[in-house]
């Protein structure tokens, strides 16, 4: 009976029902694509793009001149690979940026911390911190170049400029989540405020903090190109504003692929690092 | 012989901008020592209020609370909390949460491990010692919270809507499960609900309260023999008393400050 109903004519209900259902199916995502073919297509794309700017640059149709070309920029990586300048730059670099971000990370967090304190003081200090983080930071490089010279130093202080706030902000918002029930509890058990502080409030935004971190590590790599770019001796900011100066295209894209490769390895260390931490220690994942 | 006296005690709560809210009005209430109580109330009738003020949290705007005598100033061992959130810390094993209030008191932890773990064995979580509260039901982390509490020793354990969060399944084996445990503890209980089922249930006493401002309209003795077992629920005392307390909860006055 249910059949006849089926097949009665005018009735849609079979061929709905099948391709309703291969339609469901891909708009829930239910099949997974295999890892072998995603990643195929994934190289598969990048052979692409890369084989047709190529081709586009030899036929002339995009300016080579303007945009260099795959070949030329492989023979800059190579060239600066070869005479150490790459390595020599892309140290600089790295040194700036790791010294930024663990001295960003570790200041914004005590700041954001230390509002626990004081509601006074955290009151007192909140617009300057909502203030300081609207700034265009990257406008205060020239000043930051100036004050702390032409070396390291003021790469670092730009990554600490550009770290410091994210890190003291989520801190507080982070500290703000903590558990207000715990936080009675823990005094009602007789904990004095310290007590409070160090093992529950720390213990409790320290996820917040590993967090800011993987925020910071990008931005603390931005901050310290940013002072390169202004005025310095080696980076691979430096490089690329040294390239863009006297025309090196192919210099240029090679110095910006070395730092997408850099910034990609530095986000993915401080993932691992985030969810190893939290894994080991505080038994919870990672807020994504 | 009161174990538990509330003298006139009163908590006003001064409004942002101006202007007061009674929150609880001046409110008199002896306990008795091993008594098993349950405030019941609709919600913001301040019977949270009164826990508070009970823990040393909250300090009443008038009037005393004496325990065995004493005035209370502030939270102390002789009283402890249960919260309906199970507020464990995640990053500390089951035994460690436990031991925590202990080693507050400083206890050393050779002494603190084995006297969790007699309190991990009471609630009923053999085994479960070295896991991480993340890896339990929330069932399991509120038998947690119970231990946590019990094992300071307390004269009086206060219980702010415990099973609240859980679902009814399990908020129902947690109520015989209460039972079952109170039976061997026998302190003083006071345990804070809007369910009327779950208050005649497990109740000596009901303390009845009604909406804004927060006041105690009756104490109703729930004389239903112990041990109980769950199918007392249909019995026809229990209903009687069920009946009674929901056609007063429904009283215009009673809910006031539900709305």
């Amino acid at each position: 009976m249910k059949a006849d109903l089926l097949d009665a004519p005018g009735s849609l209900a079979p061929a709905t029902r099948s391709s309703g259902s291969r339609k469901l199916r891909r708009v829930y995502h239910e099949r997974e694509a295999p890892a072998w073919s995603v990643l195929a297509g994934r190289i598969g794309f990048a052979l692409g793009v890369i084989a047709l700017w190529e081709i586009l640059a030899r036929a002339k149709i995009i300016n080579p001149f303007l945009w260099s070309m795959p070949s030329l920029i492989a023979g800059e990586f190579v060239r600066t690979l070869r005479d150490g300048e790459l390595f020599t730059d892309a140290s600089f670099t790295f040194t700036a940026t790791i010294a930024g971000f663990i001295i960003g990370t570790i200041s914004g967090s005590v700041i954001g911390l230390s509002f626990w304190w004081s509601t006074w003081y955290a009151k007192v200090a909140e617009p300057f911190l909502i203030i300081f983080e609207g700034m265009p930071k990257l406008a205060l490089a020239p000043i930051v170049v100036l004050a702390l010279g032409l070396g390291i130093e003021s790469k670092i202080g730009m990554a600490v400029a550009l770290t410091i706030v994210i890190s003291a902000l989520t801190t507080s918002a982070g500290m703000r989540a903590v558990d207000r029930d715990l936080v009675r509890l823990v005094f009602a058990l007789g904990a004095t405020r310290w007590q409070v502080f160090s093992k529950v409030i720390l213990p409790g935004t320290f996820p917040a903090i590993l967090s800011a971190m993987r925020i910071n590590i990008g931005l603390a790599l931005a901050g310290a190109i940013v002072g390169e770019f202004i005025g310095s001796q080696h980076g691979l900011g430096r490089s690329i504003a040294y390239a863009g100066q006297t025309y090196n295209i192919a210099l240029i894209w090679s110095g910006v692929f070395t730092l997408s490769l850099l910034s990609v390895v530095l986000y993915l260390v401080t993932a691992w690092l985030e969810s190893t931490i939290l894994r080991r220690f505080f038994h919870t994942q990672a807020r994504r | 012989m009161a174990l538990i006296e509330l003298v006139d005690v009163g908590v006003t709560y001064r409004r942002r901008g101006g202007g007061e809210t009674i929150a609880l009005a001046r409110t008199s209430l002896t306990i008795a020592p091993g008594e098993f109580i349950c405030i019941v109330g609709p919600s913001g009738c301040g019977k949270t209020t009164l826990l508070h003020a009970l823990d040393g949290l909250q300090t009443p705007t008038s009037g005393r609370i004496l325990i065995d005598g004493r005035e209370i100033t502030g939270p102390g061992r002789d009283r402890a909390m249960v919260f309906q959130s199970a507020s464990l810390m995640p990053w500390r094993t089951v035994v460690r949460n436990v031991t925590y209030g202990l080693e507050l008191h400083g206890v050393p932890l050779r002494d603190a491990i084995p006297r969790a773990q007699a309190m991990i064995d009471l609630v009923g979580l053999t085994g479960f010692e070295d896991r991480h509260p993340g890896e339990l039901s929330g069932g399991m982390q509120q038998r947690v919270n119970l231990a946590r509490a019990l094992v300071i020793d307390p004269e009086v354990i206060l219980l702010d809507e415990p099973f609240a969060a859980l679902d009814a399944q399990t908020r129902s084996d947690m109520q015989e499960w209460l039972l079952d445990v109170w039976d061997d503890f026998k302190k003083t209980v006071i345990f804070v609900t809007h369910d009327v089922d779950e208050g005649v249930y497990l109740s000596d006493e009901i303390v009845m309260m009604s909406g804004r401002p927060g006041r105690i309209l009756e104490r109703v003795p729930i004389e239903l023999a112990r041990p109980r077992k769950r199918s007392i629920i249909t019995s026809r005392p229990f209903v009687g008393y069920k009946e009674h307390f929901l056609s007063l909860l429904h009283r215009p006055d009673v809910l006031a400050a539900a709305s």
